[in-house]
């Protein structure tokens, strides 16, 4: 074995010290302008360093930073450096090389078909900056070339910090897209029209929207994140629980309402619907829950129920009107046609027939003409003293040639205290309770009414053994024009606006009528009425 | 002489049922009435051997309780002995709608109330084949 001279050695150790320092120095350096590139996801920021660290290594004269733009298709300069973007503009790049350098991943350097200093001897380098999958861009360097800034170990630097900032430059385009579909996916969350919660398994929201807080009452902050039994009222948990529950079984729920109240005078209809949130895979991943505020799809609703109320009102007052004129008209043309003029006995029998329906005629005009004055607030009463007993003497012989099919028991004790009220309307406010008792019980049907006192007022009931109104209905008989359709039944006919006079002409005797009633066994309706103080 | 007719009148108006009694009596008909339309139908189909007399024609209110004249009608159509009998519908219901459901329902003629009894004799005597 043949040994070295020390001293030889020594020169060599030196060197390979010296060497790998160096080596080292790459290292560290390459590392920190990865993890400087690598580190940003603003692209002004990572082609700011991207820069930087390029004139640190070859410290160029001036350059250009090209980006391929999805929209042009084409390179578009995104930065230059002690050199005008107008001036840049003077050159003409050949397309070609731009080509070979991507094709061969590394340096080229440039030729100008057109250059605007011919005796300028910069020497002008394309970097191109790829990812495995694309072009990105490249970059154009001038230097001066006594510089000798491409040494094999700058090159080794250039091509690494090219892939660095290729990679930095495709994460970035990748974040940005992420950024854009979260933006885009929060804008149509917040722009949906109604509210929107997810939570996850865990029970926390993972998402709620504007619309959501807003209907649910929530004070705006950030609770993403929260439990939701932790932040939300006793109500919208359970309302949520119930959701839930039933999501987890079923995979979604059908919209049910819910009248939620937000503070004491702010109510709002609420349909709520939930379903399971799914992974890619197909695993539970939460709970989507939907509200929406039905207050608008109500108030259409309600507009369409009074057209439609409306329509049937019209049919049912031509009916109203058609039935009474058959009556007298059938009565006039028979007594013109076929009753011998000395049959007195036959003639004055119809024509009782015929004034008894041109009462119910002029009756039934009359509840038109009250029905418009209400509307247009124009309905006066006259108050007088006068006792109950009074008023319903008045009522009974109207009813005698309605009906005589039924038991009407009166029972008025003598002595109650006088009322302050308008007599005409008291008595079509009877006829018309009266009437319905009659006209909405079975022949033979007993119908009752009484008067007491209850404490400083009178109480009046008139009760009948009838068919009864239906729960859904009973809420709504007073309502003008509303009637109950019973038409699978019974076809009863009538106006829809007994009740509401009935009810106009109480109120506005500082009275109050209710209702109770018991499907095919009958209904009571009691007024409550002021006396007269003097 | 030619025997009578005999007309059914189902009304729930007792004022029309005693006006038509009393005019289709002096035309010249027999008339049996009824106010409800189970009634009504208890009368043709001879259930009732009080009523076992033929009915030539019958005039049928629409709006009546229990049972209203489209029923009665159906009713009457899905029984042999009295599906041919003739039916005028006399009704206070005026609409389009009303007036197809009933010649729908089969009803041989329809007359709208208020009506002239000129046109109810005229109606009469063309299903009944009454030459009086």
């Amino acid at each position: 074995m043949k040994i070295e001279p020390i001293e030889k050695d020594i020169f060599f150790l030196r060197k390979t010290i010296s060497d790998l320092t160096e080596e080292m120095d790459l290292l560290r350096m390459l590392h920190d302008m990865s993890k400087q590139l690598l580190s940003k996801f603003e692209l002004n920021e990572i082609t700011a360093i991207l820069l930087n660290i390029i004139k640190e290594i070859i410290n160029y004269n001036s350059c250009a930073l090209y980006l391929y733009n999805k929209d042009s298709n084409s390179y578009k300069v995104a930065e230059v450096r002690g050199i005008s973007e107008n001036k840049l503009k003077q050159y003409k790049l050949d397309e070609r090389i731009i080509s070979w350098a991507f094709k061969e991943g590394r340096w080229a350097q440039a030729f100008f078909s057109e250059h605007p200093n011919p005796k300028s001897d910069e020497l002008v380098y394309i970097l191109p900056l790829q990812s495995v999958k694309k072009n990105l861009g490249f970059l154009l360097t001038f230097t001066d070339p006594e510089k000798d800034a491409f040494t094999p170990a700058n090159i080794k630097l250039l091509a690494f910090i090219a892939t660095q900032a290729g990679t930095a430059l495709e994460n970035q385009d990748l974040y940005s897209e992420l950024n854009y579909s979260k933006e885009y996916i929060n804008n149509i969350l917040e722009s949906i029209n109604g509210g929107l919660i997810t939570i996850d398994m865990m029970d926390k929201i993972t998402q709620i929207n504007k619309n959501a807080t807003a209907m649910l009452g929530l004070p705006s902050g950030d609770i993403v994140g929260s439990r939701y039994k932790d932040v939300f009222t006793d109500i919208v948990v359970k309302m949520i629980d119930n959701e839930k529950k039933k999501a987890l079984k079923d995979g979604f729920t059908s919209e049910v309402l819910f009248e939620y109240t937000i503070s004491e005078n702010l109510i709002i209809p609420l349909g709520i619907n939930s379903s399971l949130l799914l992974d890619g895979a197909g695993n539970r991943n939460g709970i989507i829950i939907v509200l929406r505020n039905m207050a608008a799809s109500k108030e259409l609703e309600r507009i369409r129920q009074l057209d439609e109320l409306k329509n049937e009102f019209v049919s049912n007052v031509s009916h109203e009107l058609r039935t009474p004129l058959s009556i007298i008209k059938s009565y006039v043309e028979v007594m013109l046609e076929q009753v011998d003029p000395d049959d007195h006995q036959t003639r004055k029998e119809f024509l009782t027939v015929i004034n008894t329906e041109t009462d119910r005629l002029s009756d039934l005009v009359s509840d038109l003409l009250d029905i418009s004055r209400i509307e247009a607030d124009r309905f006066d009463i006259e108050l007088n003293s006068i006792s109950i007993s009074d008023i319903i003497e008045s009522v009974l012989p109207k009813l005698e040639t309605f009906d005589n099919n039924h038991n009407l028991i009166v029972d008025i004790p003598s002595g109650l205290p006088d009322l302050l009220a308008d007599k005409d309307k008291m008595v079509q406010v009877f006829i018309n309770l009266l009437t319905n008792a009659l006209k909405f019980s079975p022949d033979g049907g007993k119908v009752f009414i009484r008067a007491e006192i209850k404490k400083d007022k009178l109480k009046c009931d008139v009760s009948d053994q009838g068919i009864g109104i239906p729960e859904k209905d009973i809420n709504r008989i007073f309502e003008k024009f509303y009637r109950v359709d019973n038409s699978d039944k019974y076809e009863i006919s009538g106006t829809g606006l007994g009740l509401p006079i009935v009810n106009h002409i109480i109120a506005s005797h500082g009275g109050e009528i209710s209702v109770k009633s018991h499907l095919d066994k009958g209904s009571t309706f009691t007024i409550l009425l002021p006396f007269d103080r003097n | 002489m030619k025997e009578k007719k005999t007309i059914l009148v189902v009304d729930d108006m007792v004022q029309i049922r005693n006006i038509l009694q009393f005019s289709l009596h002096k035309e010249g008909y027999d008339v049996i009435l009824a106010d409800n339309g189970a009634d009504a139908i208890k009368q043709v189909s001879g259930d009732d051997s009080l009523f076992s007399k033929t009915v030539d024609l019958i005039i049928l209110d629409i709006m009546m309780p229990k049972m209203d004249g489209y029923e009665v009608l159906k009713k009457l159509r899905s029984s042999d002995s009295t599906k041919d009998i003739p039916v005028i519908f006399l009704t206070a219901k005026a609409q389009k709608k009303d007036l197809a459901k009933g010649i729908e329902a089969g009803a041989n003629d329809y007359l709208v109330k208020p009506f002239k009894l000129a046109d109810l004799f005229k109606k009469i005597k063309q299903l009944t084949n009454d030459s009086l």
